[in-house]
């Protein structure tokens, strides 16, 4: 699926567009700074490996908000509720990441809808980065 | 920080550093890659205007920053061998705004040997600067070696 659509109106199944980004080291020094982290392994490979993107990167690249299909309407916006995570395997600088996004759970509480997405990152190699299950909702305009 | 060895039983205690979430950090996170044309993005966590649009006081740091730091906390206790096979579970509880001191922690839930380390279940979270806990889970992971 490529049309936008409000991101609150996709059923169980349905997925927003996918999105692929290519690692830069600047990008990555970009969230090393954003996270006050400047470990080396950012820096520096080892072990003949190219330098490890940040996971807080790979985060936020794969939050939905990203995809180019994904849209809410003026006023609205994410709320992030919470995110279950396996780490499969570490992603490196210089790579392009692939993202995918599925709708796979929609449910009620408190009087708000959540949605809950299967996210999935992959590399250009096709190695399995990580999968992570996000519970969203949704605000609008003097709701928060 | 106190580190995670081996020998470590249920209840042991770990904290993190403070992190303070400066409006010029979230901008850097959420606003989008700093070549981009128009950079920053607007959005809740970068631009105070589309924030009180949306009924916020302050910009709200994005959850995935923060959640960055308890990933952070995973990778110092555990190396970067977590990246392979760790896991994390983490519940967003409360709004973190811009200027907000955010510091992660963890606590030895479970144990278990393995025949080349030891398996942890570990109770996580990060505490705002007033003590209030905005973020809890857990997170599992292997240290090698025994």
């Amino acid at each position: 699926m490529s049309e936008r659509k409000v991101a609150t109106d996709l059923a169980v199944g349905e997925s927003y567009a996918p999105y692929s980004f290519h690692v830069t080291p600047d990008l990555n020094e970009q969230y090393c700074y954003a996270e006050e982290d400047y470990d080396s392994r950012y820096r520096q490979g080892d072990s003949g490996d190219p330098p490890l993107v940040h996971p807080a990167l790979i985060l936020n690249m794969s939050n939905r908000t990203r995809s180019p299909s994904f849209y809410m309407p003026e006023g609205h916006s994410v709320l992030h509720a919470k995110d279950i995570i396996e780490f499969i395997s570490p992603a490196y600088v210089g790579k392009k990441l692939n993202v995918t996004w599925t709708v796979c759970e929609r449910y009620k509480r408190r009087g708000r809808d959540f949605m809950v997405i299967d996210c999935r990152v992959i590399d250009e190699d096709g190695r399995d980065i990580f999968r992570r299950f996000s519970h969203n909702t949704h605000i609008k305009g003097g709701e928060a | 920080m106190t580190d995670l060895t081996t020998a470590s039983q249920p209840g042991a205690e770990m904290r993190g550093r403070d992190y303070r979430l400066s409006p010029a950090r979230m901008r850097a996170f959420s606003g989008g890659p700093f070549e981009m044309d128009g950079w920053p993005l607007v959005n809740i966590h970068t631009d105070l205007a589309h924030a009180e649009s949306c009924g916020l006081k302050k910009r709200n740091a994005s959850g995935t920053q923060w959640q960055g730091y308890v990933i952070q906390m995973m990778l110092d206790l555990f190396g970067t061998g977590w990246l392979s096979r760790g896991t994390i579970e983490t519940k967003f509880i409360r709004m973190v705004l811009e200027d907000d001191v955010i510091t992660p922690w963890a606590v030895v839930a479970e144990r278990e040997d393995l025949d080349d380390g030891v398996k942890f279940a570990l109770e996580i979270g990060c505490d705002n600067q007033d003590g209030v806990t905005v973020l809890a889970g857990s997170a599992t992971g292997i240290l090698r070696g025994v």
